[in-house]
């Protein structure tokens, strides 16, 4: 068992190397040296002061020897500051970054406390009415744009009914709040971006525990365990569910670069104080160190995510750790 | 094939899709108007007769905005679609069937390929090259071949390890013969439904990229640019966010259903 | 007076909308105390007449269309699901066919085993102490170390053996063996077999022993049934059927059988 993490976690060594690597990369090989959009803001330096700022960030030297002191640079969590303030990159994430994690662990929570019992629902009842809505929902789940949705909700909630704010973490009198004033009105900011944010992660994953679910209870060992005479609900959590879930820990770790990732989009929708904002505010203003520190930390989050994963997946499954 | 067609909601799908291949060729001749010209005097103007889906800011009609809307989505769907099969295929081929130290490396760059957000690294790489059309169609296409890549990749796994791959190998036939034509026949029924379901998420990708500003660009008519100016008028002009929104909501799921349904169709497991 | 009765039982499977018809009105009789084997090929419903003896076809799949099946007076078909659950694995137990899927992959062969008694026993010890005299029944020596394991970590036979613990565990009246060495090599199916007579005598079960290999009918059973598409072709006691079999299938599966098997068995 400790054997498997740390081969895993050797593993990821690589994976974590690649990152860095890509991430540098593609900042440097794409149009627009770092230093061209850093004095191009600034049409008064001189070609001198150009190449000095160059010299200073290295970046005339070959790009292996930057690529090897960046990597340097980053292990001490130093990113760079940013091009647009001066400040530090990482100070920046830091600041965006609890939002988001928020925002993602509410996701997940949702997803997991809705798609489960859904798609084992689903499965039981399958064909019946219940299914065929939930199906419906969940095709409907996958093929919605995200973006539209949350315009929609918006108009809905935030317009034609008033009920929740339609931006932000806080509201503006926010610190004038009681405690529990504080709590509802945080509440209230993060039920539509939570929403929007599980929203095809819980079509996937509903689906996902239908079918495997569907699959474990036409299994042998399901009618040997009613041919035991045990009850219908013990048969179904402690025989089925045990086995449906398996799979499902899988896809749950493969779907965390999607919630991530979409965290852009609808981050900057929701005007949202999140890191995914950051980062899109970021690639516009081509704030080089930015980017490539949001790249980094988000990848990294995604593989400890995936990490997470195979772990329980190998906890959960006696197959896989014991010979 | 009558398996698939068996299926309601795939044939449902099948239908949806001829129909929108039929509205994009026929655009032009289906149009009212013509899709770019402005009238600024008749901006805004709530569905009506001559305008059955109303204008926008520039007054421009919807209703022939919205078909030309179906080449950008189809196209770009397809095309990416075609980018990422070919890639993944080939990559996912050769990983799966040589192994060793190429399986490796194609995986590794495949794995960390994947703990990137795919929007993030399209932001990435467009925000740095001129966004349009044919930009989206190669980004979507790059930055999808790696999931694809590692389905192929697992089924040649299995694959290989059949009877008749041992087969023929004692028969003697070369490694191109053996993957080309006993391996790649048996991978193709995931392909292509991976590939159906890919063009649904490339037309969302393309939408979210152009409501975003860094897709299509305007006067090429695109619906999720075509949001992006409905979310500015999203108090005064309804018509200018529900269709082009309800279109693209009804184009991917066509193809999801037909997707499905493919899979379905094609599950041997069914048999 | 027989153990059960089985009156024009019909039973049909329906996939993907169609009606596929498993068995046609059949009807017969089970002594107690003897071993029914009840052979035919695949599709001639014989496991299905051990499944619905348990009432195991699930909704799905099909279901019973008509018939009684008697058992203790009354009618089985038409009992509560409360009913079934005090009879399955406590008078009636089956073992299934395939080894490698009958039992839970992510419980131990212990837990799986023990679930069969939990009703019956309270405390931990004692449930634990007769799931090992199972083991230990059903000629397993490192009966903890089975306990502990998960089915994975067994071969093919010690699963069948495990199977056929928790189906004897606790010391039903029928016991149902649906094609229980088919999936096994040929050595470990004579141990899964003598296992099998040897428990029948020393349990006094009943015991109805399904199979597509009639010289195996032939070794173990008392009376011998033959299913064809669904209906029962012939049957009678063992020795009988074969010497002088009436039908024309019947005939042809007889003369089939290497003859060296069955002669030094039927004198």
């Amino acid at each position: 068992m400790i054997n498997y993490f740390f081969r895993r976690l050797l593993l990821t060594i690589p994976v974590l190397l690649g990152i860095t690597l890509l991430t540098f990369l593609v900042m440097h090989l794409t149009p627009g040296s770092p230093a061209d959009t850093m004095t191009d803001m600034n049409l008064k330096v001189s070609a001198q002061a150009k190449s000095r700022l160059a010299e200073l960030y290295g970046l005339n030297k070959p790009l292996h020897v930057q690529y090897v002191r960046w990597l340097g640079r980053i292990v001490r969590l130093d990113f760079g500051n940013s091009f647009r303030d001066e400040r530090p990159a990482i100070r920046k994430i830091a600041e965006r970054l609890p939002a988001t994690l928020l925002l993602n662990i509410l996701s997940m929570g949702l997803i997991l406390f809705i798609a489960i019992p859904l798609g084992v629902l689903a499965a039981l009842y399958q064909k019946k009415l219940f299914d065929t809505v939930a199906t419906i929902g969940v095709y409907i789940g996958f093929s919605i744009p995200a973006f539209w949705l949350a315009l929609m909700l918006m108009i809905l909630f935030g317009l034609k009914l008033g009920w929740l704010p339609l931006s932000g973490l806080h509201s503006i009198n926010y610190d004038d709040l009681s405690l529990p004033g504080k709590c509802l009105d945080l509440a209230r900011h993060l039920v539509l971006p939570v929403f929007i944010s599980a929203f095809t992660g819980l079509a996937g994953l509903t689906r996902y525990t239908r079918s495997s679910m569907i699959d474990v209870l036409k299994q042998d060992y399901i009618r040997m365990a009613y041919a035991k005479g045990l009850p219908r609900r013990r048969i179904l959590f402690h025989h089925a569910l045990k086995n449906a879930l398996l799979p499902v820990i899988t896809i749950f770790g493969l779907s965390l670069p999607g919630l991530i990732g979409g965290g852009f989009i609808f981050e900057t929708i929701f005007a949202y104080p999140g890191m995914g904002r950051l980062g899109y505010d970021a690639i516009m203003a081509r704030d080089y160190p930015v980017v490539m520190a949001v790249g980094v930390i988000v990848a990294f989050l995604t593989l400890a995510g995936n990490l997470i994963a195979d772990m329980s997946y190998a906890i959960a499954d006696p197959r896989i750790t014991l010979k | 094939m009558l398996r698939l067609l068996k299926q309601k909601s795939a044939l449902a799908g099948l239908i949806i899709i001829l129909a929108l291949i039929g509205g994009g060729i026929c655009a032009q001749i289906l149009s009212p108007c013509d899709p770019a010209q402005q009238h600024v005097v008749k901006r805004l103007q709530s569905p009506q007769a001559g305008y059955l889906m109303g204008t926008d800011d520039l007054g421009r009609d919807v209703l022939s905005r919205m078909l030309h809307g179906i080449r950008v989505s189809l196209g770009v769907g397809i095309v990416a679609v075609g980018i990422m099969v070919i890639i993944g295929t080939l990559l996912g081929l050769t990983a799966g069937y040589c192994g060793g130290l190429i399986d490796s490396i194609i995986m590794r760059f495949v794995d960390i390929v994947l703990c990137f957000p795919t929007f993030f690294l399209i932001l990435i790489v467009i925000a740095f090259l001129e966004p349009s059309l044919y930009t989206v169609m190669g980004v979507i296409g790059i930055t999808s071949w790696p999931g694809l890549a590692r389905l192929v990749r697992a089924e040649v796994l299995s694959l290989r390890e059949r009877d008749y791959i041992a087969a023929a190998k004692m028969l003697g036939l070369g490694r191109a013969r053996l993957i080309f034509v006993h391996i790649l026949p048996n991978v193709i029924s995931p392909i292509i439904v991976a590939a159906t379901l890919g063009v649904g998420d490339a037309i969302l990708t393309e939408s979210g990229l152009s409501f975003l500003g860094l897709g299509v660009q305007p006067p090429v008519a695109s619906w999720g640019q075509m949001l992006t100016t409905g979310k500015e008028y999203i108090h005064i002009a309804w018509w200018l966010s529900l269709f082009p929104g309800c279109a693209i909501l009804i184009t991917v799921l066509a193809f999801n259903l037909l997707g499905e349904g493919l899979r379905n169709a094609l599950d041997p497991k069914q048999l | 007076m027989s153990i059960i009765t089985v009156h024009n039982l019909s039973v049909h499977y329906s996939r993907d909308g169609e009606i596929i018809p498993a068995l046609r009105n059949i009807s017969f009789e089970i002594e107690p105390g003897e071993t029914l084997a009840i052979v035919g090929e695949s599709g001639s419903g014989k496991s299905t007449v051990a499944l619905s003896l348990m009432g195991l076809i699930l909704p799905y799949e099909g279901k019973i269309t008509g018939g009684e099946i008697i058992f203790d007076g009354r009618n089985l078909l038409v009992q509560s699901q409360e009913q079934w659950r005090s009879i399955r694995g406590k008078d009636i137990a089956i073992v299934l066919q395939d080894p490698f899927s009958s039992l839970n992959p992510v419980l131990t062969a212990g837990e799986q085993i023990a679930e069969s008694v939990r009703h019956t026993l309270v405390a931990g010890n004692d449930i634990k102490a007769t799931v090992l005299n199972a083991l230990r029944e059903t000629l397993f020596t490192d009966t903890e170390r089975i306990y502990a394991s998960y089915p994975h970590q067994l071969s093919g036979g010690q699963r069948q053996r495990v199977a056929i613990a928790m189906a004897i565990i606790n010391h039903p009246r029928i016991l149902i063996a649906d094609e229980p060495t088919t999936a096994l090599d040929v050595t470990t199916q004579k141990e899964v077999l003598d296992l099998l007579v040897r428990l029948k005598q020393e349990l006094s079960l009943t015991m109805v022993f399904i199979t597509h290999n009639l010289a195996l009918a032939a070794m173990r059973a008392d009376r011998v049934m033959i299913m064809r598409e669904g209906t029962i072709v012939e049957s009678g006691p063992t020795a009988a059927v074969f010497r002088h079999p009436h039908h024309a299938y019947t005939q042809a599966l007889v003369a089939a059988v290497p003859r060296l098997k069955y002669r030094e068995h039927i004198k």
